[in-house]
C-alpha cells in the first residue's frame, strides 16, 4: 500500500473519488465535477465556510459539516445532495436574502414579456444617444418604432418610479428613439456569416417577422409565406392607420428586406404548400405563426343578419381600403384593444354614434385606460355592465342589439368578478352596424369552395388544441415534428403584440440551435430563468418630476380622420422623460451566485423581511469600485482576498453579532485605505454588492454573460510584461468591461487596477484617427496615399544622399511581435542600416 | 526570466532587487504575496522602503548605485564561510578563482560603508540566500537602469552561481520585464546590435543568414542604440527617424537633448495612437493602433508568447502597425507580401530557433514559452536546467564602479526615478484613462520627512527640482519611502518630466541610460 500516503480515496454520492490529502471535501468533489453549491469559496483564499451553503453529511458522523473547511479522508462517504441537505440550504438562502435589499432584473424589465434592456435604452436616451437606444432595443425586438406605438406597455405598470409619483413613459421614448434613429440600419450585434440553412417563416405578423429578424441576424437564409396580399398581419390588417400608420409599419420592415428576407405574399398554407414540401423544397426547419384571424362569436340569436361584422373583418376591410358601410349607428361588443379600436374607426368613418358594449365595468376592461380615454374624447359612448341577448333584425338586416343589464358577482377562487344579468332588465341599443370584437382565435383553415380546408392535415405530424391553437412545448416552441415549430398567437390564442414578439425571438434562437446541431432545451433556458420575488425593495429618493404628456394631435378632435393622433416626443421631452427613469439594475444579475441559487432552490419569497438592515450605498468618489452593501451577504471573502493576496485591508469585517458588516477602517472611504483598486474584491463577489463603477458608466445593464450581446475577447494585457491575460467585453464595438480570463497560467483570476480598470484610453477622444502631415509648420490631417508617399519621398531622398546608416528607426516594447519583427526589418533590409532600438531596454 | 511567474512563489527565499514589484508588477506581487503568508523568506534591496521591502525579513536600503559592492560582500560572506555550491561551481561553471580573488578587494566593512547598510544585515542576507532551501534572484530596473547595468547583473548572475541557484524551480534569475512587450521586441531584433534570435550583426554567418532569407545585404555595423541616435541626431550624422510606438521624449534622459536631436533631424515620422509629446514634433503621424484594436503576439516577462486578439474595429482611419511598417517598406520596392500578422510570424519562427515550434494555431490553447524548436516541443518553463546556452556559466570579476554623477553641494539629492501604481510608461495610456488618472491625478516629488523639514516643506507643497539639464516643478509628498538625501518622481507626467533631469550617461555595453541615479537640487516655489 505505498500510495496510501499519495492519495486518498473517498465517496461522494455514491462516486469513488480520488484526492490529495490535506485537499477540503469541497476541492475533491469539484475536480470530479460533482457541484457543492457555495458562494463565498475562492480559489484564491482561504475557505472560512462564511455562506453555508457547502452543508454536507458524512457517513457515520453526527451532525452536518461544511465543505469547505472539512479535509478529505480515507474511506469517508460524503453526501452533497439530499432532502435534509437541501432543507439546511434554502433556509440559509432565505437568511441571506432576509438582508439582501435588492432585485436583480429591474421590474420593468421582469414585466415585459420580451425582457426588454428597457433602463439600458432609457439612459441612452437620457445620454442624448438615440442610436444607441436603437441598438439596445433590437437586442430584444427588432421594430421599435412599431412597439413605441402599439404596445399595451406591462412595464409601466411595474415600475417602480410609479411608487414615487408616475411611472416612467417607457413605450413612448421607446418610440422617440426608435423615430429620431429611422432609417439608419442599426443592427444589435453583428450578423453572422451566412449559413447555407433555409428556414420558412409562415404568417408575416410579429411573431413571424421578428423570427425572420433574428434568423438572417444569425446568418440564415429565411423566406416568410404570407398568405394576405401585404405583410404585417395584425399590426397591419388590425391596428388602426391612426394608431400605426403604414408608413411607419412599412420603413420598419424595410430593414428586415435589407437583410435578405424573402417575402412570399398570398402563399397559404395548405393552399399552395404544406409541411411536407416546405422540408421537401430544402428548407431545413418551419416557424409556424399564422396568428390568431378568426373571431369569437357571440352565439346569440340574430347574430348572421346583415350589418353584423367581425372586427378582424372589419378593420382589416378598412385597413384594406375597401368602402365598408356602417350607417350612422355603431355599437361594438367587447372591451378590448380591438373593440376601442373598431369603436375609433367607425367615429372615422362617420358614424354619429359609436358604443361600446361590455358585460363588466370599466375598470375591468382590457383596454388601456389611456385608450378608453381617448375614445372618449373622440365621441365613443361606453355601455357598461351589458350583456348581449340577441340581435332585432329587420328583412334580415341588424336593426338593434338587445341587451341585459349586469351587475358583477364575486366568484371563488380570485377570479375576476362575473357579470351576473338582472333579469327583467333588458334593453335594446339601435344600431345601423354591429361589430364583434369579443376576441380572436386561431383560424387553421381556409375555406375552398364553401368548405373548410385545414393547414394541418393529421399528416403533418403537428398537432392542434382543443382551443384551435397548435401544439407546441412551451419551452422550446418545438412541436411534435422536430423540424417545425410554432408561436405567437396561433400557439398562445389572442395576446399582445410583445408577447408575440417575443415569441418569434425565442423561436429563432431555438430554431437556430435546432440547425446547429444544439440542444433546443438548453437554448431555451435563457428565456426561462426564475426571478427570486424580493418584497422590501429600497427607495430611492427622487425630486418629483411630472410624467411628460404624450402630444396628440388636438386635444378635442371633433372630426377625426386616420392621421396618427399621437405626436411622439420631442427632444427635451423624451431626455426629460428619461432621466425620470431611477435605473433599477444590478450589474450582476447575469453571473450573481445568489440569484442562480435563489432560483434554483425555488426562493421566491423574503420570509425573514423583519430582518433587513438598512446600509447605505457607499458613494465615496472613487472611480472604479462601486460598494452597495444593501446586496452584501457578509461572507468577507472581499476581506479575505484583500489581505491574503493583497496583504492590505483596505475592507474588512467590522462589527459583532448580527451586526457584523464589511466595512472600511471606521466606515471609510476605500481612498482612506490602502487600497490599490486592483478589483480583486469585485472578482470574488459572489453578489452584485461590489462592483465595476466604470463599466455600470459606459452601460447601465448587465454585462457578463450575455453570448449573444456582449462578445467576450480574449487576449494579452497592454501594460507591464507580466502578460497577464484578459478578456475584453465589447458591446456594440465599445470595450465596456475588462475582465481575467480564469484559464490563464499567468495570472488566473486576478488582475491589477491597470489592467482591469485602464482600458478607456482605446476610445479616448483624443485618438489620432488620420494621418497627419507637416504644411507651413502645422500638422493638417491627409489621407493615408499622401502620408505614405510623403515617407516615401522623404526616406529615399535621405537614403540615397546620405546612405542607410543616416536613418535610425524606434521599434517599441509595447508594439507586438509582428510589429516589431517588420520594424526592424524595414530598416536591416530595406533602409540598410541597424539603426534600429527601442526606449526600454528592460 | 530563467524561470517561470508561477514558481516565483515557491521559492524559499526570494532576494528582490531593484523592484518596486508592487507597483510595477502587480500581478506578481500579488503571488508574493500569497509565498509570504506561507513563509517564504524575503529580502529586498532597495534604496526605497518599498512596501515589499516594508514585509520583507531583511530591507537593505543600499545608496543608489552601490549595487555592485553589495552583492560582492554577500558573496564575500559566502565563500568565507564556505555556503558556495562546489558541485554546481565544479560542474556547470567556469572562472571561480577569478570571482573569488576579485571579492578579496572589498572587505564586509567597506562593502557596508559604501552601501550604506549594516554589516550583520549583509551577512544575513547572505546566509539566507545561501541556505539550504531553494532562493530565486528576481530583480527590475533598478538594476539596469544605471551606467554600470551589466556589471550589477553579472553580479547577480555570479551570485545565483555560486550558489547553484539555477535551473530549479524557485531557482533562477528573474529580470522583470517593464513593458508588455519588451522581450518580444528584443526576440525580434529590434535591437540595433542584435539580429532576430539575439544573433550579433558582428557575426558574419548570422548576417549571412538573414541577408540569404531577406535577400538584401545587412550592415556590417552594428548601427546606434537609442541615445546614440539621439547623440548623433544633434551631432547631425543622424537625419531621418522613424519612430513606431515609442516616447522618447519622455522615456529617455534629459528630454531637452532629447528636444533638440529630434527637431535637428531632417525627417521624422512617429506613428502613434495619440498625438504624443515626440509626435508632436514629427514631420508625418501615422495613426496606428492599440492591443486592442489589432492581432498579433506579446512575449512576456518569462518568454511565454500570447496572442493579442482584435476585439474592435480600429477607431477612425487608423491602422495596424504591421500593416503601416509593410506599406511604407513596399511604398519604397520591399514587395513584401504578408497578408495577415499570421504570416509575418511564420517567418520570424523560421528564422527564429527559439520560436520554431510557436504558431497561432497552437496559441489558441495558451501561451509557450520559448525556447520552442519544433511544433512537438511543449516549451520551455526553466532555462539552465542542464547546461547554459553558452555551456559553462562564466563567473567574472566585476569592479565597482560609481554612479555617473553624484549629489555636491550645488545639487545636493540623488534623484531617482520609477512608476506609480496607477499609470504607465509615458503615460500616453494611462493618463487617458479617466479611473487611473482621476485616482492619480498628477506627479509627487517623494521626499524624506528629515529633508522635508529642514527644506521647510509641508506634504502637497509645490517645490522645483532641478539637475544641470533642466527643472521641473511638482508638488511634494513626505514619506518614509525614500532615503534621507534621495528623492523620487515617476517619469509618467508630461507637465512634470522627470527626464528634463535625468543624465544621459550609459551602461558602455548594453547602452542603458542612468535613469536612476542623478544629482538635483529643490527648492520651495
Amino acid at each position: 500500500m505505498t500510495d496510501r500516503n499519495d492519495v486518498v480515496r473517498l465517496t461522494i454520492e455514491g462516486r469513488e473519488v480520488e484526492a490529495a490529502p490535506g485537499m477540503t471535501i469541497f476541492e475533491a468533489a469539484r475536480d470530479a465535477d460533482i457541484r457543492i453549491p457555495n458562494l463565498c469559496n475562492d480559489g484564491r483564499i482561504e475557505p472560512v465556510a462564511s455562506c453555508r451553503m457547502c452543508v454536507i453529511a458524512i457517513g457515520g458522523e453526527a451532525g452536518l459539516k461544511t465543505a469547505c473547511t472539512t479535509p478529505v479522508a480515507d474511506g469517508m462517504k460524503v453526501s452533497v445532495d439530499n432532502e435534509q441537505l437541501r432543507s439546511v440550504r434554502r433556509l440559509v438562502l432565505e437568511l441571506i436574502l432576509s438582508d439582501h435589499n435588492a432585485y436583480c432584473l429591474p421590474p420593468c424589465q421582469n414585466g415585459c414579456p420580451d425582457q426588454l434592456d428597457i433602463p439600458g435604452y432609457v439612459k441612452a436616451v437620457a445620454d442624448g444617444d438615440p442610436r444607441e437606444a436603437v441598438r439596445i432595443i433590437k437586442q430584444r425586438l427588432p421594430f421599435p418604432r412599431v412597439l413605441g406605438r402599439v404596445c399595451p406597455r406591462p412595464c409601466e405598470s411595474v415600475c417602480r418610479r410609479g411608487e414615487n409619483d408616475d411611472p416612467v413613459s417607457i413605450c413612448n421614448i421607446k418610440r422617440f428613439a426608435g423615430d429620431e434613429a429611422a432609417g439608419q440600419d442599426v443592427l444589435p450585434f453583428p450578423r453572422e456569416e451566412a449559413s447555407g440553412m433555409k428556414v420558412a417563416v409562415v404568417g408575416a405578423g410579429p411573431a413571424g417577422l421578428t423570427c425572420a429578424y433574428y434568423l438572417a441576424l444569425k446568418g440564415h437564409q429565411v423566406i416568410i409565406h404570407e398568405s394576405l396580399p401585404e405583410p404585417g398581419g395584425m399590426l397591419r390588417y388590425a391596428i388602426p392607420e391612426y394608431r400605426l400608420p403604414t408608413g411607419v409599419l412599412e420603413e420598419e420592415l424595410e430593414e428586415l428586406w435589407s437583410l435578405g428576407v424573402e417575402l412570399k405574399t398570398e402563399s397559404a398554407m395548405g393552399r399552395d404548400f404544406d409541411i411536407d414540401s416546405l422540408l421537401a423544397d430544402g428548407y431545413r426547419a418551419v416557424f409556424l405563426a399564422m396568428g390568431a384571424h378568426g373571431d369569437h362569436q357571440m352565439m346569440i340569436p340574430g347574430e348572421e343578419a346583415e350589418g353584423v361584422l367581425s372586427s378582424v373583418d372589419f378593420l382589416r376591410r378598412v385597413r384594406a381600403g375597401d368602402k365598408v358601410e356602417i350607417g350612422r349607428r355603431v355599437v361594438v361588443v367587447g372591451g378590448g384593444f380591438t373593440a376601442i379600436d373598431a369603436a375609433r374607426t367607425a367615429i372615422r368613418l362617420g358614424a354619429e354614434e359609436s358604443t361600446i358594449v361590455y358585460r363588466r365595468s370599466r375598470e375591468q376592461m382590457p383596454a388601456h385606460e389611456s385608450e378608453v380615454e381617448e375614445a372618449e374624447i373622440e365621441g365613443v359612448s361606453l355601455q357598461l355592465l351589458a350583456i348581449p341577448e340577441l340581435i332585432e333584425t329587420l328583412d334580415g338586416r341588424a336593426k338593434a342589439l338587445r341587451c341585459l343589464q349586469a351587475e358583477l358577482v364575486k366568484t371563488a377562487g380570485g377570479r375576476r368578478p362575473r357579470p351576473m344579468a338582472i333579469p327583467g332588465s333588458e334593453f335594446d341599443i339601435i344600431a345601423d352596424t354591429i361589430i364583434v370584437a369579443i376576441g380572436q382565435k386561431p383560424k387553421l383553415y381556409h375555406e375552398e369552395d364553401g368548405r373548410q380546408v385545414l393547414f394541418l392535415p393529421e399528416k403533418d405530424g403537428v398537432k392542434t388544441t382543443e382551443w384551435g391553437t397548435i401544439e407546441a412545448n412551451r419551452l422550446t416552441l418545438q412541436t411534435e415534428r422536430p423540424q417545425v415549430f410554432a408561436g405567437g398567437d396561433v400557439v398562445s390564442g389572442p395576446a399582445t403584440v410583445i408577447q408575440a414578439v417575443a415569441a418569434g425571438r425565442k423561436a429563432a434562437a431555438n430554431i437556430d440551435a435546432y440547425l446547429r446541431g444544439e440542444s433546443v432545451v438548453e437554448s431555451s433556458r435563457q428565456f426561462t430563468e426564475a426571478e427570486p420575488v424580493y418584497l422590501d425593495i429600497k427607495q430611492v429618493p427622487q425630486v418629483d418630476t411630472p410624467r411628460q404628456p404624450m402630444p396628440t394631435l388636438c386635444p378635442e378632435r371633433c372630426c377625426p380622420d386616420f392621421t396618427e393622433v399621437e405626436l411622439g416626443f420631442t427632444w427635451q421631452q423624451a431626455r426629460m422623460e428619461a432621466t425620470r427613469c431611477m435605473q433599477c439594475v444590478c450589474q450582476a444579475e447575469q453571473f450573481c451566485e445568489l440569484r442562480r441559487l435563489g432560483a434554483e432552490y425555488g426562493i421566491t419569497s423574503n420570509r425573514f423581511q423583519g430582518a433587513m438592515r438598512r446600509v447605505p450605498v457607499v458613494e465615496d468618489g472613487n472611480p472604479v469600485i462601486s460598494r452597495d452593501y444593501e446586496k452584501c451577504i457578509d461572507c468577507g471573502a472581499c476581506a479575505g482576498i484583500c489581505d491574503e493576496q493583497m496583504a492590505v485591508q483596505a475592507v474588512e469585517m467590522a462589527g459583532t453579532g448580527m451586526d457584523t458588516h464589511v466595512a472600511c477602517a471606521f466606515e471609510g472611504a476605500l481612498k482612506e485605505t490602502d487600497c490599490v483598486f486592483c478589483g480583486q474584491c469585485v472578482s470574488v463577489c459572489p453578489t452584485g454588492a461590489l462592483d465595476n463603477r466604470m463599466s455600470r458608466d459606459l452601460r447601465p445593464l448587465p454585462l457578463r454573460g450575455k453570448p449573444e450581446e456582449v462578445q467576450e475577447i480574449n487576449t494579452t494585457c497592454c501594460y507591464c510584461g507580466v502578460g497577464c491575460s484578459l478578456t475584453l467585453n465589447v458591446d456594440g464595438g465599445r470595450i465596456i468591461e475588462v475582465t481575467a480570463d480564469d484559464d490563464c497560467s499567468v495570472n488566473g483570476a486576478s488582475l491589477c487596477v491597470k489592467g482591469r480598470y485602464g482600458f478607456d484610453f482605446i476610445q479616448n477622444p483624443e485618438r489620432l484617427r488620420q494621418p497627419l502631415v507637416r504644411r507651413d509648420g502645422e500638422l493638417v490631417p491627409v489621407s493615408w496615399e499622401e502620408a505614405l508617399e510623403e515617407v516615401r519621398a522623404n526616406l529615399e531622398r535621405i537614403r540615397d544622399q546620405h546612405g542607410g546608416r543616416a536613418i535610425g528607426a524606434l521599434a517599441s516594447g509595447r508594439c507586438t511581435n509582428e510589429d516589431n519583427y517588420l520594424m526592424q526589418k524595414f530598416i536591416r533590409s530595406v533602409i540598410g542600416s541597424n539603426n534600429v532600438d527601442h526606449c526600454a531596454r528592460l | 526570466m530563467t524561470n517561470s511567474i508561477a514558481d516565483l512563489g515557491s521559492a524559499d527565499v526570494l532576494l528582490l532587487i531593484g523592484s518596486n514589484t508592487t507597483t510595477a508588477h502587480p500581478v506578481i506581487a500579488m503571488q508574493l504575496n500569497l509565498a509570504l503568508r506561507r513563509g517564504m523568506k524575503l529580502i529586498v534591496v532597495d534604496p526605497r522602503a518599498t512596501t515589499l521591502a516594508r514585509r520583507a525579513d531583511i530591507h537593505l536600503q543600499i545608496n543608489p548605485g552601490t549595487d555592485v559592492p553589495l552583492l560582492k560582500a554577500m558573496m564575500r560572506v559566502i565563500v568565507d564561510e564556505g555556503l558556495q555550491n562546489d558541485s554546481f561551481i565544479e560542474l556547470r561553471t567556469e572562472g571561480y578563482q577569478t570571482l573569488t580573488e576579485s571579492l578579496r578587494e572589498l572587505t564586509l566593512e567597506q562593502a557596508a560603508a559604501i552601501c550604506g547598510v549594516s554589516a550583520d544585515d549583509i551577512a544575513g542576507a547572505a546566509g539566507l540566500y545561501a541556505g539550504d532551501g531553494r532562493s530565486s534572484i528576481t530583480y527590475c530596473l533598478g538594476v539596469t537602469q544605471h551606467a554600470t547595468g551589466t556589471d550589477n547583473v553579472r553580479s547577480i548572475a555570479n551570485l545565483a552561481m555560486l550558489t547553484g541557484n539555477i535551473g530549479l524551480p524557485g531557482t533562477g534569475v528573474n529580470p522583470l520585464r517593464g513593458a508588455n512587450n519588451v522581450q518580444g521586441c528584443c526576440d525580434m531584433g529590434g535591437l540595433h546590435d542584435l539580429l532576430p534570435g539575439y544573433r550579433k550583426v558582428s557575426d558574419e554567418a548570422a548576417r549571412a543568414h538573414f541577408s540569404q532569407a531577406w535577400d538584401a545585404p545587412i550592415d556590417d555595423d552594428p548601427g546606434l542604440s537609442v541615445t546614440e541616435m539621439i547623440d548623433a541626431a544633434n551631432a547631425g550624422g543622424l537625419k531621418a527617424m522613424y519612430v513606431m510606438g515609442e516616447n522618447p521624449m519622455m522615456s529617455d534622459p534629459d528630454v531637452s537633448h532629447v528636444k533638440s536631436g529630434l527637431e535637428n533631424l531632417d525627417f521624422l515620422v512617429v506613428q502613434d495612437i495619440f498625438l504624443t509629446e515626440t509626435a508632436l514634433l514629427a514631420d508625418v503621424v501615422l495613426p496606428g493602433t492599440t492591443f486592442a484594436e489589432k492581432n498579433g503576439t506579446f512575449t512576456n516577462t518569462e518568454r511565454r508568447v500570447q496572442r493579442v486578439r482584435k476585439a474592435i474595429e480600429p477607431e477612425g482611419d487608423a491602422r495596424a502597425d504591421w500593416r503601416i511598417v509593410r506599406d511604407v517598406a513596399n511604398s519604397m520596392g520591399a514587395g513584401w507580401g504578408y497578408a495577415s500578422p499570421k504570416d509575418v510570424l511564420n517567418e520570424a519562427r523560421r528564422l527564429v530557433p527559439q520560436y520554431g515550434g510557436i504558431r497561432y494555431g497552437r496559441l489558441e490553447q495558451g501561451g509557450v514559452q520559448w525556447p520552442c524548436p519544433a511544433e512537438s516541443h511543449p516549451g520551455t518553463a526553466i532555462l539552465h536546467s542542464e547546461e547554459f546556452i553558452c555551456g559553462r556559466g562564466k563567473m567574472a570579476a566585476v569592479d565597482f564602479i560609481e554612479a555617473a554623477e553624484l549629489p555636491d553641494e550645488e545639487y545636493p539629492f540623488i534623484f531617482n526615478t520609477g512608476r506609480d501604481l496607477m499609470h504607465f510608461h509615458t503615460g500616453s495610456m494611462t493618463r487617458r484613462s479617466r479611473g487611473l488618472d482621476q485616482l492619480k491625478p498628477e506627479a509627487r516629488v517623494d521626499m524624506n520627512p528629515v529633508d522635508a523639514e529642514a527644506l521647510g516643506v509641508e506634504e502637497g507643497q509645490m517645490v522645483r527640482v532641478s539637475s544641470r539639464r533642466g527643472s521641473i516643478e511638482a508638488r511634494i509628498a513626505i514619506s518614509g519611502k525614500s532615503a534621507a538625501g534621495s528623492v523620487f518622481l515617476p517619469f509618467h507626467y508630461a507637465e512634470a518630466a522627470a527626464n528634463m533631469l535625468t543624465n544621459t550617461a550609459r551602461d558602455p555595453i548594453c547602452k542603458i541610460p542612468e535613469l536612476k541615479v542623478c544629482a538635483v537640487r529643490v527648492e520651495k516655489v
